[in-house]
C-alpha cells in the first residue's frame, strides 16, 4: 500500500506561542484516519500546514510525494479539502459553486452531476447556497472536496450540522471512497463514536502533540490497561483472597464493581492462574470477559479530559 | 490562469452589486443628460421682474427731483426705468437690447441728467436726445451694421490718433503703452470686420461669446508680445491658454460652429470624463478594494487556495480581473451616455468634430470624437489604473474593504488640492509625486505639464514605478500570508 500523506515533525510557532511540537502522521491510500483532540490541540492547524494555507516553522509534509512548501501545485493537484467550515460563496447557487471548481480542474458537467447525486443535493443543487442549512453546506463542501477524483481528502469536522441519518450516509460514502476509489481521507472529529465505527486509524493530539498514533483495534485493547472483568458469586472474598497478589505485581489493579462482578488489571497470561486461585477458595465463576474499552474511554485516558492551555 | 480570471469574473457578474451600480450610473446620466437639456431652453441675460419695476416706480414717485438731497437717486432709477422701457419695446431682439445696454442707456442717463441734475442744460439735452433718437431709428429700422460700421469708424479713427501721438513723443515708456493700445484698437477693428463679414449680430450668442474671448485672448497676448522678454513657466501656460482661447474662438467665428456646445452628444461626449470620472472611478475602486478581502473574510479563499495554482497566479489573476472590469465599466458608461445622449439629443451630432488647438503644430486641430474619447481614455489611465492598484493593495494587504476603498477615493478627491497647493507654492521636488504625473491629459495638443522640468517620459516612468512599488509588497505579503482561523 502506497503512502499518500506523510508529516514529519511538524513544528509550528506564532510569536513565542508553540502550536504544533513535532506532529508526524502518515496515511496510506484506503485508510481513514481519525484525528482527535480536544479543542485548542492544533488539529485544524495541523491540516491547515499539511494545505500549506500556513508557513511550516520546521518539518515536512509531503503528498504524493511532492514537497507540500517546495512543490505546491504537484502536492496539491489530487487533495480535496473541507477547512473549518464548509465556506461556499453564498450568493452562487451550489451547481454554480461546483461548476467554479470544476473549470479549474478541466471538469466535464457529467462528473458534475454524478457528484451531486452521490452526497444527495440533486433537489437542492439549483438554490442559492445563503438557503442552504449547515448540513447541506457540508454536504456541499464534501461535494466540492471529491469533485475532481482526489486521493487525499481532507475533512475538517465534516459532521457538524448533519443529521444522524445524514452521518451515517457520509460515513457509508467516505467508506465506499476509501474503499473503491483507495482515498486516504483524514478526517477530524469530535464526534468520537462516529469515528469509532468507521475509522481504520485513529491519532489523537493533545496541547500539538501527538499522543498516540495506531490501529484502532490497538487502542481499544491497549496491552497495558488490559482488565478483565470476573462474573462470580463472593466478589468481596475474592477481592481480600487477590489482594496479596497486588503486592508480589501479578496483579497490577483491583476493582470491585458490586458483589458479583470484579474488575482485575492483570495480563492475559495470568487469567488462568487467577481462576485456579479462585476455584480452589471455592468461589464460583459464571463469566470471565476481556473489557472493551470505547474509543471515547481511550480518548479521555489518553488526553485526561479537555483542557486547553 | 485564464481559468481563474474567468472564474472571477463570474463571481463578479453573478453579484448584485455590479449590477446595482451600473443601473444607479445608468439614472444618474439620465438625469445629467435630462438637466442638460431642458435647463438652457428660456434663459435671456435682459430679464427684468415686473413686480421690479412697479417697485422701482413707486420709490420714483416718493421722490423730489428739485429736492437737492433726492436728485441723484431720481436720476439713476428715472434712467433704470427708462431703461426698461425701451427694452421692453425691443424685447424679441437680442441685438436691440444689446445695444440698448450697452449704448444707448448711457444717453438716457446724460438726458436725464441734464434734465433734472444741479447743472440743468436744455440745449445740450436736447441734442443728446436727438442723438438717441437716431439710434433708435437705426434700431426700428433694423440695421445692426449700422453699429457695426461705427465701430469701424471709430477703431479706424482710434488708430490713427494714437499713430499721431506716437510721433510726437520721444519717451520710450510711453511709445510702449501706445504700441499697446494701438494694437487693442486693431483687435477692435479686426472684430468690427468680422461683425460685417460674417455677418454677426450684436447679442448674447456664442458667436458674440467668442468675440468677446477673442478680444480678450487677444489683450492678453499683445501685452505679453510686445513685453519682448522670455517668458517664465507661469507666464507661458497663461500666454498658451490665451493662444488656444484666441485661435478656438476664431475658428468658431470664421466657421460659425460652435465647438463647445454641451448640449449635443458630441458635447457630452467631448466633457465625458470631467462629467463621470468620479462615478468610474468609485465603481473601480469599489471592486478593486473588494476582490480579496471578501474572499478573507467570508472564508472563501481557503476554497482558492488548496488549488493546483500559486497564490502568485491566484493573486495575478485577480489583478488582471480588476483591469478587465475597469475597461468594461469605462466602456459601458460610454456606451449608456452615447445611447442617452442620442436618445435626447440625436445622434447627428457625433459626425461634428472635435475642435482644439495644437500648440505643438501651431495649428488648428480637428478630431473625430470618438478618436478623441479614445486619446482622453489613454490620457486618463494612469489615474483609474493606480487607484484601482491602491485599493487592491490596501484590501489584500489588510483584507479591510472599507479601509481600502476609502483611502483610494481620498487620494482621489484631494489630487486637485494638492496638485494647486503645490503648483501655488512651487515645491519643486513634488514634480516627481503621483498626483502631479498621472493625469497625462496636461500634456495632450502640445500643452505643457503642472511643473516645469516634468515631460510625458518621465511621468509615464513615474507611473510605472507607483504600480510596480504597490504591487511588489502585495505579492510579497499574499504568498507569506497564514490563513488564519475565520
Amino acid at each position: 500500500m502506497e503512502t499518500i500523506l506523510k508529516c514529519e515533525d511538524l513544528y509550528k510557532k506564532f510569536g513565542k506561542k508553540e502550536i504544533l511540537k513535532d506532529v508526524s502522521l502518515e496515511i496510506k491510500e484506503g485508510d481513514i484516519l481519525g484525528f482527535i483532540g480536544p479543542n485548542g490541540a492544533g488539529k485544524t492547524t495541523t491540516i491547515k500546514l499539511i494545505l500549506g494555507l500556513q508557513s511550516i516553522t520546521s518539518g515536512k509534509v509531503t503528498i504524493n510525494g511532492f514537497d507540500i512548501e517546495k512543490d505546491f501545485t504537484n502536492a496539491i493537484k489530487k487533495v480535496g479539502a473541507i477547512v473549518e467550515n464548509p465556506d461556499m460563496y453564498m450568493y452562487l447557487s451550489g451547481y454554480q459553486n461546483l461548476k467554479l471548481v470544476a473549470n479549474l480542474y478541466n471538469i466535464g458537467i457529467e462528473r458534475i452531476d454524478e457528484v451531486v447525486k452521490l452526497v444527495k443535493l440533486e433537489k437542492r443543487i439549483n438554490d442559492k447556497v445563503s438557503k442552504y442549512s449547515l448540513g447541506m453546506r457540508q454536504r456541499l463542501g464534501i461535494a466540492q472536496a471529491i469533485l475532481h477524483k482526489p486521493n487525499l481528502l481532507i475533512l475538517d469536522e465534516p459532521t457538524n450540522g448533519l443529521d444522524p441519518e445524514g452521518i451515517k450516509e457520509m460515513r457509508e460514502l467516505l467508506v465506499r471512497l476509501a474503499k473503491e476509489e483507495k482515498m486516504a481521507i483524514l478526517i477530524s472529529s469530535h464526534n468520537l463514536a462516529e469515528l469509532d465505527s468507521f475509522c481504520t486509524k485513529v491519532c489523537i493530539i493533545k496541547n500539538g502533540e501527538v499522543i498516540e498514533t495506531s490501529e484502532i483495534s490497538k487502542i481499544k485493547h491497549d496491552n497495558d490497561n488490559e482488565s478483565e472483568i470476573f462474573e462470580i458469586d463472593n466478589a468481596e472474598k475474592a477481592e481480600k483472597i487477590l489482594s496479596n497478589d497486588l503486592k508480589n505485581n501479578k496483579i497490577l489493579g483491583l476493582e470491585l464493581k458490586n458483589n458479583r462482578i470484579l474488575k482485575i488489571n492483570i495480563s492475559k497470561e495470568e487469567v488462568p492462574y487467577i481462576i485456579s486461585k479462585l476455584v480452589e477458595n471455592d468461589i464460583k465463576i459464571y463469566e470471565v470477559k476481556q473489557e472493551e474499552k470505547t474509543l471515547e474511554d481511550a480518548f479521555f485516558e489518553k488526553t485526561g479530559g479537555n483542557v486547553i492551555e | 490562469m485564464s481559468k481563474l480570471i474567468k472564474n472571477e469574473l463570474i463571481k463578479i457578474f453573478k453579484k448584485k452589486t455590479i449590477y446595482i451600480t451600473m443601473i444607479l450610473i445608468f439614472l444618474l446620466i439620465i438625469f445629467i443628460n435630462c438637466v442638460n437639456k431642458y435647463s438652457n431652453s428660456s434663459y435671456s441675460v435682459y430679464m427684468y421682474s415686473d413686480n421690479y419695476k412697479n417697485s422701482l416706480r413707486e420709490e420714483l414717485s416718493n421722490l423730489d427731483p428739485n429736492s437737492h438731497s433726492d436728485v441723484t437717486l431720481y436720476i439713476n432709477i428715472k434712467s433704470e426705468l427708462d431703461l426698461y422701457n425701451l427694452m421692453d419695446k425691443y424685447k424679441d431682439s437680442d441685438w436691440k437690447l444689446s445695444i440698448i445696454n450697452d449704448r444707448i442707456y448711457n444717453l438716457i442717463t446724460e438726458i436725464n441728467t441734464l434734465t433734472y441734475g444741479i447743472d440743468k442744460n436744455e440745449e445740450q439735452a436736447q441734442k443728446t436726445t436727438k442723438e438717441m433718437e437716431t439710434l433708435i431709428q437705426k434700431l426700428d429700422e433694423n440695421d445692426w451694421k449700422y453699429f457695426a460700421n461705427e465701430d469701424l469708424e471709430n477703431a479706424n479713427k482710434k488708430i490713427e490718433d494714437l499713430n499721431k501721438q506716437k510721433e510726437q513723443t520721444e519717451d520710450t515708456e510711453l511709445i510702449k503703452g501706445l504700441n499697446i493700445e494701438i494694437e487693442n484698437a486693431k483687435v477692435e477693428k479686426e472684430i468690427a470686420e468680422y461683425r460685417l463679414e460674417k455677418n454677426i449680430p450684436y447679442g448674447v450668442d456664442y458667436l458674440n461669446t467668442a468675440l468677446s474671448r477673442f478680444q480678450t485672448a487677444s489683450n492678453t497676448l499683445i501685452e505679453y508680445d510686445l513685453e519682448n522678454k522670455e517668458l517664465e513657466f507661469n507666464d507661458q501656460k497663461n500666454y498658451n491658454e490665451a493662444l488656444c482661447t484666441r485661435e478656438e474662438s476664431k475658428y468658431i467665428i470664421e466657421t460659425g460652429i460652435d465647438i463647445n456646445k454641451s448640449d449635443t452628444l458630441k458635447g457630452s461626449l467631448q466633457y465625458f470624463y470631467s462629467q463621470y470620472g468620479v462615478f468610474i472611478i468609485v465603481v473601480i475602486v469599489m471592486i478593486a478594494g473588494t476582490i480579496v478581502s471578501e474572499e478573507f473574510n467570508k472564508g472563501t479563499i481557503k476554497l482558492l487556495l488548496v488549488k493546483p495554482y500559486t497564490r502568485n497566479k491566484i493573486l495575478l489573476a485577480k489583478f488582471l480581473t480588476v483591469l478587465i472590469i475597469s475597461a468594461f465599466v469605462i466602456i459601458s458608461t460610454i456606451l449608456m451616455q452615447t445611447l442617452v445622449g442620442g436618445i435626447l439629443f440625436g445622434f447627428e451630432s457625433l459626425l461634428e468634430p472635435v475642435v482644439v488647438y495644437n500648440l505643438s503644430t501651431n495649428a488648428i486641430q480637428e478630431i473625430n470624437i470618438f478618436a478623441y474619447l479614445g486619446i482622453q481614455t489613454l490620457a486618463q489611465l494612469p489615474i483609474i489604473i493606480l487607484l484601482a492598484t491602491l485599493a487592491f493593495a490596501l484590501s489584500t494587504i489588510f483584507s479591510n474593504s472599507a479601509l481600502a476603498i476609502t483611502i483610494s477615493l481620498l487620494g482621489y478627491m484631494s489630487t486637485s488640492i494638492i496638485n494647486q497647493l503645490v503648483i501655488v507654492y512651487k515645491l519643486t521636488f513634488m514634480k516627481y509625486f503621483v498626483t502631479m504625473n498621472w493625469d497625462l491629459s496636461q500634456y495632450l495638443f502640445g500643452g505643457l505639464p503642472n511643473m516645469e522640468g516634468m515631460n510625458l517620459g518621465t511621468s509615464i516612468i513615474i507611473n510605472v514605478v507607483y504600480l510596480i512599488v504597490m504591487l511588489i509588497p502585495t505579492f510579497i505579503i499574499f504568498k507569506k500570508r497564514n490563513i488564519k482561523n475565520i
